[in-house]
């Protein structure tokens, strides 16, 4: 895998199939009702996002009516697939013409084994919505199954999600994605489980800062240790959902988003602040001895924001070496 | 390749839309086949594909005036984007493209209209979806909504009066850039009615390039019968000037011999020739320098044509030696009436012409006309160390029926030969000007006031002193004048036909010397001036020539500018120079 941290991200799939709603939604901060608002594609819509800093998204939106898709297979190809870490290719569920459809898939897996035989596939089962609530898990399992089998013979192995702009799963989908990129992912799981295990908290989640998308989460490390209580399995994408819409509902204020407490009936206290120049972190802290002073809680928000400062100089470090890891990459590739 | 009217042909036509699942696509073309849109194919212009994008380009390029080249066309179109919640992608994109050879000319008539049409079916699709819905598919709506499209035509349908707007539906695309392609190729207009209250009326006019700012000293010569175009309601300018204009009056004289305004008689002018009805010469005088250009092959080229057009131009005898033919130019037929009416044609040809004399005189009965090899012969003998007068001693025997005023307008305005003009260089000044020194300028100013100063100051008492102050002034502010278009000033040495308006201070002095005249004229300080120095008024006038003098030629003007400007003769204006410091003379 390339270290460099410009990252090109194929978006493709055809038209209609909601490729550039779900990037406004994931990157311009749109809501799943303003993308009715948006018009076609025309050609490859370019663009750049800055993610964890260093890191730079390049996404190439590729408008998939037939005379540009056409295109890309045939005088473009080799503009379009060179270099590629990433395609995700989306799929219209409700498409009518599932042939056409696979039959672009597979012009794409061609062209990118051609290319760039290194690339990570996602394929994202996107409207799912349409689709009958206990219907969906058995569509996407035969969806999948039917899709790797297409790419077997070009060496791929295809990670699927079932998406909708009208729930978390499109967050789910793309935190995935983009977590994939991130070279020093170890590092911060390592650390965030120390901070855990430091505040003795429930859960600890990092959020990247513009798109809120999940980068880590001390439970998704600890896989292996099945918690006691029933968790909402979608939970972090939830959370993502609902701070973007509050962030959003805040700048309409003219203020900006710096950290929130919520203190639970039930003596769960939830903490989001900012913890680098690129992250979110949040705290889920639950009272072992229910105290009811209201001065002791004070102290203790206190205590915690002032621990998530200081925590902060050991992310702000693993930032910054994944910088100079990359650079020196760079600089021996030079 | 240009039509009838002088516009360059349509090569096609052709309507695009993007299809909200195919994409960027040709519905219609004029020719068919002209444009392939699969690959690339034998005898098509050229291949949409490479192009698509920016017949439909994104949204921010839209609803704009784009224009493209591709292999040798030129496309020119006005893409729009409609956006509209009842379209299936919340857009509607067409552009109604016009391609056309691209090395041939200028497409600029076209340009205008083709905005036009693109604004104008945008706002009938705004209003009722007059292109969407010709889709049979009706692939443009949203599927919920096909409904709701029909059901607005119905209401229209049910509004009083509708059968009164009834429309004649646009039937087909097809038809209509048939149409227009065809018009606009024959016609250069075409009117096609769409329905009732709208059409697509084309008419193409040709765009002419502004005129150039004509000096005072250039001469305007007449390419057709000007008399013959004059009604009633042309300017009375310009019926005044009309019988002037005769190829030996310079702008600035014309406008004295008309008694007119100078600026007014310029414009005049001006007008005639972004009419193309009359050329630019210069003044033909025998101390002229005439050299031939690079041009100077074509007047062999094609059948000697222009070679016959020279002998038949300036031809002279005896038999048609009279005044009227000298006022005619190279493209017109030998008489023309307009001179009769000058009083002052014949002598001045007297005056500028000895050679007619001489050979009045002599009384020459035969008439032979000089052969083309001669022609050209002493078209290539002129050159930059001659004056014509030096020039015509050497070739007296080959000019013996050759007009020689004729013979050298011919050269210049068929280009074959350029006018060498000379510009005095003043060389105290010019060290000035390349030390960009003011200051020193100014005092040379004053060092040629006080040369006529002393004598006068014995004349002039006490309390006069103000007036001379006054004076200065006012000099100092047509310094400030001149210094201010200093940095766009140049030497040309290119061709004179090229020197055109490049300075500004040409234009500048040619309406400073408008209001200098005022000056000497009215103006309540001066009249006292003048009426306190009545004695002295020669003296003041020379001072003031000599001032304008230094203005000109700080501003590298040629002789025949400064010449004309100060009304005084070459001889004059040299003697004058002499007076304020060495010199030198320079062609270009």
């Amino acid at each position: 895998m390339s270290h460099s941290s410009r990252k090109k991200l194929l978006l493709m799939g055809r038209s209609g199939s909601g490729k550039s709603s779900m990037r406004s939604i994931i990157f311009s901060n749109y809501s799943a009702f303003d993308t009715r608002r948006l018009g076609a594609t025309i050609d490859v819509e370019h663009s750049h996002l800055r993610f964890l800093g260093n890191m730079t998204l390049n996404l190439w939106d590729c408008g998939g009516q037939d005379i540009f898709m056409d295109n890309y297979f045939t005088n473009q190809k080799d503009h379009i697939f060179k270099m590629v870490q990433v395609l995700i290719h989306v799929f219209d569920v409700e498409s009518k013409s599932i042939n056409k459809d696979i039959e672009i898939f597979i012009k794409a897996l061609t062209n990118l084994q051609k290319y760039s035989p290194g690339a990570k596939i996602f394929v994202l089962l996107h409207k799912m919505d349409l689709v009958q609530i206990d219907k969906r898990e058995e569509l996407f399992t035969i969806m999948m199954e039917k899709l790797q089998k297409i790419s077997n013979p070009y060496q791929f192995k295809l990670i699927g999600f079932p998406t909708s702009i009208w729930d978390e799963s499109l967050y789910k989908a793309w935190s995935q994605i983009v977590c994939s990129l991130i070279p020093n992912m170890n590092l911060f799981n390592n650390n965030l489980l120390k901070l855990n295990s430091i505040l003795e908290s429930e859960e600890i989640i990092l959020f990247e800062k513009t798109t809120f998308l999940v980068i880590s989460s001390t439970a998704s490390i600890q896989k292996q240790e099945t918690t006691s209580e029933e968790l909402d399995p979608k939970r972090f994408e939830k959370i993502s959902n609902i701070i973007k819409t509050y962030k959003q509902s805040i700048s309409k204020l003219r203020s900006n988003f710096n950290n929130l407490i919520i203190r639970g009936s039930n003596g769960t206290y939830f903490y989001v602040d900012v913890l680098t120049d690129n992250m979110f972190i949040m705290i889920v802290l639950k009272d072992k001895t229910p105290v009811d002073s209201n001065s002791v809680q004070q102290h203790e928000e206190l205590l915690i924001l002032e621990n998530i400062r200081s925590a902060r100089k050991w992310f702000e470090k693993i930032e910054s070496t994944g910088k100079i890891e990359s650079s020196a990459n760079s600089l021996q590739r030079a | 390749m240009e039509n009838s009217d002088g516009f360059i042909p349509i090569a096609a036509i052709f309507y695009a839309v993007f299809h909200p699942t195919q994409g960027t696509k040709i519905v219609h073309q004029v020719p068919e086949g002209s444009i392939s849109t699969i690959h690339e194919r034998a005898n098509t212009l050229f291949n949409f594909d490479t192009v698509k994008n920016y017949v439909i380009p994104k949204p921010h390029l839209c609803n704009k005036l784009i224009s493209f080249k591709i292999n040798k066309f030129k496309v020119i179109g006005y893409p729009v984007n409609i956006e509209n919640d009842q379209y299936s992608r919340n857009s509607f994109n067409f552009n109604f493209c016009f391609v056309f050879p691209y090395d041939i000319g200028d497409v600029t008539p076209y340009e205008p209209a083709i905005r036009r049409m693109g604004k104008m079916f945008q706002v009938l699709e705004e209003q009722n979806f007059m292109l969407s819905k010709l889709d049979k598919d009706n692939s443009f709506f949203k599927k919920s909504n096909v409904s709701n499209a029909t059901a607005n035509t119905n209401i229209h349908m049910n509004t009083p009066g509708y059968s009164k707007t009834k429309r004649i539906n646009l039937s087909s695309i097809e038809s209509l850039i048939n149409q227009i392609y065809q018009d606009l190729n024959n016609y250069s207009e075409c009117c096609i009615p769409l329905d009732s209250a709208n059409s697509v009326d084309i008419k193409l006019f040709p765009i002419l390039p502004p005129p150039i700012n004509i000096k005072a000293f250039q001469v305007p010569i007449a390419t057709v019968k000007l008399n013959s175009l004059v009604d009633v309601n042309w300017d009375p300018t310009m019926i005044k000037i009309l019988p002037y204009i005769n190829g030996l009056n310079s702008v600035k004289k014309i406008s004295e011999l008309a008694d007119a305004n100078y600026v007014l008689t310029k414009q005049c002018i001006q007008h005639l020739m972004h009419y193309k009805c009359i050329e630019i010469i210069d003044i033909f005088q025998f101390g002229n320098i005439y050299a031939p250009t690079n041009h100077i092959g074509s007047f062999l080229k094609s059948n000697a044509k222009m070679a016959e057009e020279c002998q038949a131009y300036v031809i002279t005898s005896d038999v048609n030696y009279d005044t009227s033919s000298f006022s005619n130019t190279p493209n017109n037929s030998p008489f023309n009436t307009l001179n009769n009416n000058s009083p002052y044609g014949g002598s001045l040809l007297k005056r500028m012409n000895p050679v007619y004399e001489h050979s009045a005189s002599k009384g020459a009965i035969t008439v032979k006309v000089p052969s083309k090899a001669t022609l050209f012969y002493l078209y290539r003998s002129l050159n930059q160390g001659q004056t014509v007068k030096e020039w015509y001693i050497q070739h007296r025997k080959l000019l013996v029926n050759v007009d020689i005023r004729r013979f050298i307008n011919f050269g210049v305005l068929r280009g074959i030969i350029y006018r060498v003009h000379t510009y005095p260089i003043l060389n105290s000044i010019t060290r000035l000007i390349e030390n960009n020194d003011e200051e020193q300028y100014a005092k040379l100013v004053d060092i040629i006031r006080k040369k006529h100063r002393p004598r006068k100051k014995e004349v002039l008492s006490r309390p006069k002193s103000s007036e001379g102050n006054l004076l200065k002034t006012r000099v100092n502010e047509q310094v400030l004048k001149t210094s201010q278009g200093k940095t766009k000033r140049k030497v040309s040495f290119n061709k004179p036909q090229k020197v055109k308006p490049l300075n500004d201070i040409i234009l500048e002095s040619d309406n400073e010397g408008d209001s200098d005249s005022d000056f000497s004229d009215g103006g309540s300080s001066n009249t006292s001036y003048h009426s306190e120095d009545e004695l002295d008024s020669d003296e003041i006038e020379e001072e003031r020539d000599m001032i304008n003098l230094i203005k000109m030629l700080k501003g590298y003007q040629c002789f025949d500018s400064i010449c004309t400007e100060l009304q005084k003769s070459r001889a004059e204006v040299e003697a004058d120079i002499e007076k304020i410091g060495s010199y030198s003379v320079l062609n270009g």
